[in-house]
């Protein structure tokens, strides 16, 4: 009885192989590494290898394709012995290769991201505008796929209803940064907004609030976006003023944008002074109607090869 | 007459291990003991069954463990099986007025056969909780469960060893059964150009990006 069992079970392996991935009878099966080959102390570290063949069939019948893919590509011993059967399986499953691909992309997130559309890894491309296209249109520069049709496709309305807008690509990369840690990913408050409030009173018996409002931009870029940020959120200075599009041409925006005060606004929008350097300073307005004071503080901060240059904004207003 | 419990132990090298006592219905769950069993009807079995598996006696007692708590499965879950169905909502097809006794009766029997292999199969909090154990301790159950031909140990162990493979990547596999990554560099560039879209070239540099 044993030994016919025994018998059944040493057989078993090959046929079940054959029968698992459909392979051709006529085609040996690899060997699997045994104690008195030399060559196999490379693989009897691994507890896998050091079990009879069987068992690893019994395990492989639980693992899906992508995984058995996987499992196969970790030494040669394993992609002789089903590693094309694997690959073929994977090949053939748009689910499974779409499973495939998911799996690195944790490990290549700061660089690549997984797209439900192609089923492909792409590499993060952020593409400038090239144009400014006035306000309502625009958008932060996105991540943009050559010849992907997700490029398309846009998320509205973040940053409290900011025409503000970005696309899939640039949303996936923005969670990736959430699954995959501060490494991975983008963040998606592209111009993050913090603000502080705090509260005093003087010695004439005055309450004097104070709001420090931060913009940062946190993305890479020579602050070309950031600035088309400023232009087209309104970020609001007191009740009566906001910096809005037209906020961009007042005397103290042009001081920061290096242009010359007697500049004349351009016709039809063109004439963008987008490549204009953003210079670092610090400028003071009020509102003449509640007396708020205002300052505007320009500072830049050097990143690595001059690629990561944030830029940071503060506003804070008094009485 | 059958036993009512039955003894093994393990035979290693002409050495006797421990000797496990077992119930005779959580006995019938090997393949190898019921076969056994029932060769030797008469036989009194008094003496410990050997085992020639090269099974630690920790192992064994792991396994002896796993029969004894699931000596009562098919006949608990056939149960629940049975009073789940007793409510007409829950049959599928559901059996209505129209339809002849035969015809009822081997919906549900066909029903009733399909949920219990499904219960069967499934992990239960306990299962998992058996298998909280280190990797190499999952593959010798998993040997001695095959061993022993109890299949529904030898799923449980394998799908705990496929549970932890899947979701992970090429590396981590590696990492986790220790394997050695055998290929050449030119052997992985060769593998990276015939499947390429399984293996997508992810070496820019942050230079690269604008």
């Amino acid at each position: 009885m044993y030994t016919v069992k025994a018998l059944i079970k040493s057989n078993a392996p090959c046929e079940r192989l054959r029968r698992l991935f459909r392979q051709d009878p006529e085609q040996p099966i690899p060997a699997w590494p045994i104690a008195a080959d030399a060559d196999c102390n490379l693989y009897l570290g691994s507890c896998l290898f050091r079990r009879p063949r069987d068992i690893l069939f019994e395990i492989l019948d639980h693992l899906p394709p992508e995984s058995l893919l996987c499992l196969s590509l970790t030494c040669k011993v394993l992609s002789n012995l089903f590693g094309e059967a694997a690959a073929r399986r994977v090949r053939t499953s748009p689910e499974s290769k779409k499973a495939l691909l998911l799996l690195p992309e944790g490990e290549v997130a700061d660089r690549c991201l997984f797209c439900h559309d192609c089923i492909a890894l792409h590499r993060i491309n952020i593409r400038p505008r090239q144009r400014w296209r006035g306000r309502g249109r625009a958008h932060p520069d996105g991540i943009r796929m050559a010849g992907c049709s997700f490029s398309t496709l846009y998320w509205h309305g973040f940053n409290f209803g900011s025409p503000l807008r970005f696309n899939f690509h640039h949303a996936r990369a923005a969670t990736n940064k959430h699954h995959y840690g501060a490494d991975a990913g983008l963040p998606v408050d592209v111009f993050r907004f913090d603000n502080a409030w705090s509260a005093k009173v003087v010695d004439d018996g005055q309450l004097l609030l104070r709001s420090v409002s931060t913009l940062a931009e946190c993305s890479l870029g020579r602050g070309r976006r950031f600035r088309r940020a400023l232009d087209e959120v309104p970020v609001w200075l007191c009740h009566h003023r906001y910096s809005d599009a037209g906020w961009r041409w007042t005397s103290e925006w042009r001081r920061v944008k290096g242009l010359p005060l007697d500049a004349e606004e351009p016709k039809n929008g063109g004439g963008s002074p987008d490549d204009e350097p953003l210079r670092p300073g610090s400028f003071g307005d009020s509102c003449h109607l509640c007396l708020t004071d205002i300052r505007t503080v320009v500072e830049w901060k050097n990143g690595k090869a001059g690629i990561r240059q944030p830029c940071w904004v503060r506003r804070s207003g008094g009485r | 007459m059958a036993p009512t419990h039955i003894s093994v132990k393990n035979v290693d090298n002409g050495r006797d291990g421990e000797v496990f006592t077992i119930t005779y219905q959580a006995a019938m769950q090997s393949g190898i003991l019921k076969d056994l069993i029932s060769d030797f009807e008469h036989a009194s079995f008094d003496e410990a069954i050997p085992l020639m598996g090269n099974i630690s006696d920790h192992t064994l007692g792991r396994i002896i463990s796993w029969l004894t708590i699931h000596s009562r499965d098919v006949a608990r879950i056939t149960e629940q099986v049975k009073e789940f169905l007793e409510n007409p909502q829950n049959r599928q097809p559901p059996t209505g007025p129209g339809m002849d006794d035969d015809a009822v009766n081997k919906a549900l029997s066909s029903q009733e056969r399909t949920l219990v292999a499904e219960k069967l199969k499934t992990l239960t909090p306990w299962d998992v909780q058996f298998f909280e154990v280190p990797t190499d301790e999952v593959f010798d159950i998993l040997l001695a469960a095959n061993y022993l031909d109890i299949q529904r140990l030898v799923d449980f162990s394998s799908q705990t060893v496929a549970n932890m493979i899947k979701g992970k990547t090429t590396e981590q596999i590696r990492d986790l059964f220790g394997i050695v990554n055998d290929f050449t560099p030119e052997e992985e560039d060769e593998l990276r150009r015939t499947e390429g879209w399984a293996l997508p070239r992810c070496d820019w540099t942050p230079e690269q990006w604008q």
